[in-house]
């Protein structure tokens, strides 16, 4: 039994190393580091309601740069800040707003300056036979029309807000939901009669709502800002993916999409 | 006290300790963080309150339709036997299984306004989605199988030799259950009952997708600490806290109670 | 209350029938697996047979034909089990009145049946006590003052001293001869003492089938079955009767008065294991038969060793040495010897 005995803790180490190396294997850890020779991998941070646009943009950047593989963390703006500020690595940060670019901007994460890209507008959304018959904004404030909106904590929600104030309406929602996608699902479902979402993110349901333009969401229009990282390791990879998405390629898709210019 | 020979090998106590260091650390990391000042200013908002005052009446709500739906349940899995037995155990425990969206979005397919008895409940004047009635659904959709479970299992535990006693002293089924059966089951019951409600009380997935997120309505403490994290991660961190000390609560009063824990 | 009572089950090939008079106590014996619990389980309720009838008192208890069968607790038919099985969440007052109770006699007239039925059985002073503050006698006495506090119209016992410490079954035997004097009752038990103290009559069942019935007394005295016999603690062989013994199939002759029995005639042979000597070496002379055989087992008994042998003919032959003869003799199991049973102390009887 002697020898047994000394195997076993050495198994145990073992697993217990390979967990680390498993868990320590995110696609963060791995990310701006050029891997083996000739090829390199641009690691991009950018919002969430970027992700169809900027899939697009990174198949162009590979094709254009031969060798180069381009990833992407799709997250809420926030979020990808955190990460960020918790020592994240990647090459490129594309908020969904000034509020979060400016927080990485304080904390020195940013090479040079921010470059707005695209601006985005609320737009009502409602599943597609519109059951409440809504066809404006004052609709939403009729009684017994399910509205559901961002929480005012959130991008989307605070936009939101900012047109309530504006036009001196207050909007009695049924739920005010942490994500865009939460009031999209409420909608298409049809528990609810209409969402507050974005432009895009009505173009990016398809068929599953409708989109009702108003005029009162020009008080709310959401910029976008995309920056190259200061703790880029290919600076100069990071600032033509920046170039990409501001050039006349890049606003070409954002703009097929639904995004405002800049 | 005399100490008994415990027969474990050295070498487990290693992986032991680090187990529980890896589920007591990130506790006390998350306490570190705590703005300790201003915590009590954090947990008593008027939206911690809310939250906190949902969760707790929604969880007790829930547990209390678990034991109504869960003992007649585990009755029925524990002490008789059907064809399909164990397809309808293997159906009940999905829960525990499922990730909590997923439980979301099949309550919404069936009390939700489109849903299977959508119709049905609005005919009856009754309107789940949106209301503190969808979260008390979706916590006793988690946590029913955790009071099944152990309830089951401590019903096979304890045996019918007590019941069948019972029987030939002339006392009927149900006096059976109420006299004997669930004064035997006691302590089973209630580390099921305490489970379930920390269940439903840590319940967020299932919530945010079918009941949606207002305050005081249907946003309980997960939802809120979720909410605030995009904002203000102090008041986010406090409210976790908070969370952590009832859930302790009130599994060290059953463990007082039953002289054991679970 | 009289008890007819018939069964079959196919599924643990049960197939019973008998009957028990009124207030007479029936012990069931036979080795395990013989279906003694299924008899128990179909009287009680919990066992369903394939067909069967039985009836209590001119009463039908159950009728599998005309699809009657009422649930365990419509049966008034009580059951003391090898464990007490007190309810341990209620005091031993609460625990004997509960079956009361159970019919609807309100508290205080239930709680004085029970402080009577506890009295019966000498644990008056049990009452105010959980079940776990009692010792496993006080524990049964309660449970059987517990069994006839809903008086039975049937008591069901099953092993119910199996469970008890050497030093404490006495009292409880007693008290349990005291509660059953006219109650007809089925007691399952494979112990001797039990049987005679708690039993007029008895069955033996094997494989599922009555094999031997009879009044307890008889059947342990000239037991026909070698169950009975171990039971009864008698050496059993069972043959046909000769002008001066029985021999067996086997061809195996033990030296007997066979005066009365037709020669030919199908007999049993019993001798108690103290009548059998063993020798190493052929003894020589006297009327006794001889046989030759091979130590099997050594068994301390009481105050002496049983020693079980098997003979060169294949039948199994039992003596009693004292523990001293043992040493002497060098007896262990393998060993040959020989075994000498004087003819005087043989009883024949037909069978």
């Amino acid at each position: 039994m002697r020898p047994r005995s000394r195997v076993a803790p050495a198994l145990a180490s073992t697993a217990l190393l390979a967990l680390v190396a498993a868990c320590g294997a995110t696609p963060g850890a791995s990310g701006p580091t050029s891997s083996s020779a000739g090829t390199q991998t641009l690691t991009v941070f950018a919002a969430a309601s970027l992700k169809q646009t900027f899939t697009t943009l990174g198949t162009t950047f590979e094709a254009a740069h031969p060798g180069t593989t381009v990833t992407f963390s799709f997250a809420g703006s926030s979020d990808l800040v955190t990460q960020l500020q918790q020592g994240a690595p990647a090459d490129v940060f594309a908020s969904a707003d000034t509020k979060n670019m400016q927080k990485a901007v304080d904390d020195q994460l940013v090479a040079g300056s921010p470059v707005d890209f695209a601006t985005n507008t609320l737009e009502i959304a409602v599943p597609p036979d519109n059951p409440a018959g809504v066809t404006s904004f004052a609709d939403l404030t009729r009684p017994g029309v399910k509205v559901v909106l961002c929480a005012p904590q959130v991008p989307c929600g605070a936009a939101a807000q900012t047109i309530e104030k504006a036009t001196n309406t207050t909007l009695e929602p049924v739920s005010e939901e942490n994500a865009v996608t939460d009031v999209l699902g409420k909608v298409t479902s049809g528990e609810a009669d209409a969402g507050l979402v974005y432009v895009t993110d009505v173009k990016g349901a398809g068929d599953q709502v409708k989109g009702i333009p108003f005029a009162e969401s020009k008080q709310a229009v959401n910029t976008y800002p995309v920056a190259a990282l200061s703790g880029s390791r290919q600076g100069e990879l990071a600032g033509q993916f920046v170039r990409l998405v501001t050039g006349t390629e890049g606003q070409k898709v954002l703009a097929d999409a639904g995004f405002g210019p800049a | 006290m005399a100490r008994r020979w415990s027969g474990v090998p050295l070498w487990v106590y290693v992986p032991a300790t680090l187990g529980a260091l890896f589920v007591v650390l990130p506790l006390v990391a998350m306490a570190t963080r705590v703005d300790w000042a201003r915590f009590g200013a954090l947990v008593t908002s008027p939206a911690s309150l809310d939250a906190l005052g949902l969760s707790l009446r929604t969880s007790l709500a829930s547990t209390l339709l678990c034991l109504v739906l869960g003992v007649p349940m585990a009755l029925v899995l524990a002490r008789t036997a059907f064809p399909g037995q164990r397809v309808v155990r293997a159906l009940v425990l999905l829960p525990l299984v499922l990730p909590p969206v997923v439980g979301g979005i099949a309550l919404l397919y069936t009390f939700g306004r489109r849903g299977l008895l959508g119709h049905a409940l609005e005919v009856l004047g009754l309107q789940v989605a949106f209301s503190t009635t969808a979260v008390v659904l979706a916590q006793t959709f988690v946590s029913l199988p955790f009071l099944v479970v152990s309830l089951e299992g401590t019903l096979r535990a304890v045996g019918q030799r007590y019941e069948t006693v019972a029987a030939t002293l002339g006392a009927g089924p149900t006096l059976v259950l109420r006299r004997v059966t669930l004064p035997l089951v006691l302590p089973g019951l209630l580390s099921g009952s305490v489970l379930a409600f920390a269940r439903a009380l840590g319940e967020f997935g299932a919530t945010l997708t079918f009941a949606g997120s207002l305050q005081g309505v249907t946003r309980t403490l997960p939802l809120e600490i979720y909410l605030q994290r995009e904002t203000d991660a102090s008041t986010a961190v406090a409210l976790s806290l908070l969370l952590v000390a009832v859930a302790v609560g009130v599994v060290g009063l059953a463990a007082g109670r039953t002289g054991r824990v679970l | 209350m009289a008890l007819s009572f018939s069964a079959r089950l196919q599924e643990r090939g049960f197939d019973v029938a008998f009957e028990v008079g009124d207030g007479e106590r029936l012990a069931v014996l036979g080795p395990n697996g013989a279906g003694k619990s299924t008899l128990l389980g179909v009287l009680a309720g919990t066992v369903r047979p394939d067909t069967g009838r039985a009836e209590l008192d001119g009463e039908p208890l159950f009728d599998v034909a005309a699809r009657r069968w009422p649930a365990p607790h419509r049966r008034r038919v009580g059951l003391l089990a090898q464990d007490p099985l007190l309810f341990p969440h209620l005091t031993v007052l609460a625990n004997v009145a509960f079956g009361p109770r159970a019919a609807g006699v309100g508290r205080p007239a239930a709680e004085q049946a029970a402080r009577t039925c506890l009295a019966a059985v000498e644990a008056e002073h049990l009452a105010g006590r959980r079940p776990a503050q009692l010792s496993g006698g006080q524990a049964q006495r309660v449970a059987i003052a517990r069994a006839v506090a809903t008086d039975p119209r049937l008591l069901l016992l099953d092993e119910p001293l199996a469970a008890l410490d050497v030093t404490l079954a006495p009292l409880v035997r007693r008290v349990l001869r005291q509660v059953l004097v006219g109650r007809t009752s089925v007691l399952v038990t494979h112990d001797l003492l039990d049987a005679l103290l708690l039993s007029d009559r008895v069955v033996v069942l094997d494989a599922g089938r009555v094999v031997e019935a009879g009044p307890t007394a008889e059947v342990l005295r000239h037991p026909r079955t070698p169950f009975a016999a171990r039971l009864a603690g008698l050496n059993l062989l069972l043959g046909t009767a000769g002008p001066a013994g029985v021999t067996t199939a086997f061809g195996l002759h033990v030296g007997a008065s066979t005066a009365g029995l037709p020669a030919g005639s199908p007999v049993a042979a019993a001798f108690a294991p103290s009548v059998v000597s063993v020798f190493v070496d052929a003894p020589h002379g006297s009327p006794r038969t001889v046989l030759t055989a091979r130590v099997v087992e050594l068994e301390p008994y009481a105050d002496e060793v049983r020693v079980t042998t098997e003979t060169t003919s294949g039948e199994t032959v039992t003596a009693a040495v004292t523990a001293a003869a043992v040493g002497e003799l060098d007896l262990y199991p393998g060993r040959a010897v020989h075994l000498a049973v004087k003819a005087t102390a043989v009883t024949v009887y037909p069978v």
